[in-house]
């Protein structure tokens, strides 16, 4: 199409033109209105464990003498299955177990500390896929420290007890980067608009100036009111 | 420019195109084709053919005239009455769209149409249809007045 027939082309649909790309203006920016709205969500939890030697288990087979030396080993061996794709692995299980259609695990941190009285297991998981209530988070990592204590109660020898005694987590919105989503929706609204005005100027059967007129019925233009 | 301006300006080129093109003819209808605004520019088409000396009887939508006591839709014989009333003027009949009910009997009556067509509002389906009724109905085809604005 000439330059000439594109500027006609505007001229003709520049109200759907214009309309449309109003709307792709409106729709683009409204997520920069809400650049605080939780997209996916970021939890980090931690898992307090404590462990108590099996009182069946003579103590000179053990070399667990005392508890913070427990936790010490538990701690070791927590890090390594947290650190290992394994936990990636149970995360997402447990996303998809509970609805979460094809869960992003994107972020899975873990770091832990070990006392007397047990280990600390801090977890930070992250999912952009999905925005879920904290308490949804909790039991999340509720299960997850769950997950845990099977595997790890089987790993540690000379223990008998691992208990979890608590999980706490918090929640931080994780939202999209909005110049992309704005970029993204600009992007797609104008070429929306863009096709949705020459499908209407394609299947619109109008006449269109004087060429067409004396081709479609062979008389003469005698006049002219406007322009 | 305004509106009677622009119609006053189209109805003088109308009024020279017909002078070239159909001297001679007597008895004419105007008529749109999805196009509003046609008796308004047959007034101004009135206007100038007066201005270049000629006798101009308007038939209105209807078939009103100042010229004929009823109007010429309820005649029976309508093409004769035109034919009488173009013997000593040039007649300029007027109906809205020439698919309503007035179009069919003037068509029939008068020896040549001007068709009104809305430049991209008038779909081209209409406008086939309404030349092939015209020549159905044995009317030759003078031409037509694109209108590019609304009027």
């Amino acid at each position: 199409m000439s330059v000439a027939g594109w500027s006609g082309f505007v001229a003709r649909r520049w109200p759907i033109l214009a309309i449309l790309a109003a709307a792709t203006l409106l729709l683009a920016f409204v997520p920069a209105a809400q650049a605080y709205t939780a997209r996916g969500y970021s939890a980090t939890g931690q898992i307090f464990i404590s462990i108590a030697p099996s009182p069946a288990t003579p103590s000179s087979t053990s070399p667990l003498t005392d508890a913070e030396d427990a936790a010490r080993l538990l701690a070791s061996d927590l890090t390594e299955v947290a650190g290992s794709r394994l936990m990636a692995v149970l995360v997402a299980s447990y996303l998809r177990q509970h609805g979460v259609q094809s869960p992003s695990v994107t972020t899975l941190q873990q770091s832990t500390s070990a006392t007397a009285a047990g280990s600390t297991l801090t977890l930070t998981v992250s999912n952009r896929n999905r925005m879920v209530a904290l308490v949804g988070v909790q039991a999340e990592l509720f299960e997850l420290s769950h997950h845990l204590s099977s595997i790890t109660g089987s790993r540690v020898a000379g223990l008998s007890t691992l208990r979890v005694i608590g999980v706490s987590g918090a929640v931080r919105a994780a939202a999209r980067p909005i110049l992309t989503d704005v970029v993204l929706r600009l992007i797609l609204g104008l070429l929306v608009t863009f096709g949705v005005a020459v499908a209407w100027d394609y299947l619109d059967g109008s006449v269109r100036g004087s060429q067409e007129i004396a081709r479609l019925v062979g008389v003469p233009i005698l006049a002219r009111v406007g322009r | 420019m305004n509106r009677p301006a622009v119609l006053a300006r189209a109805a003088e080129d109308l009024c020279i195109a017909l002078q070239v093109r159909v001297p001679k003819i007597r008895s004419l209808l105007l008529t749109g084709v999805e196009c509003p605004g046609v008796e308004a520019l047959a007034e101004q088409l009135q206007v100038a053919l007066r201005s270049a000396g000629k006798d101009v009887a308007l038939i209105r939508p209807g078939g009103r005239s100042e010229f004929v006591p009823e109007p010429l839709l309820d005649v029976a014989n309508l093409r004769d009455a035109i034919a009488e009333l173009a013997g000593t003027h040039i007649v300029i009949a007027v109906a809205l769209d020439v698919a309503g009910p007035d179009a069919g009997p003037m068509l029939a009556s008068v020896e040549g149409a001007v068709l009104v067509v809305r430049d991209q509002r008038t779909q081209s389906e209409s406008l086939v249809r309404a030349v092939d009724r015209a020549r159905n109905l044995g009317c030759g085809l003078v031409g037509a007045v694109l209108v590019e604005e609304d009027i």
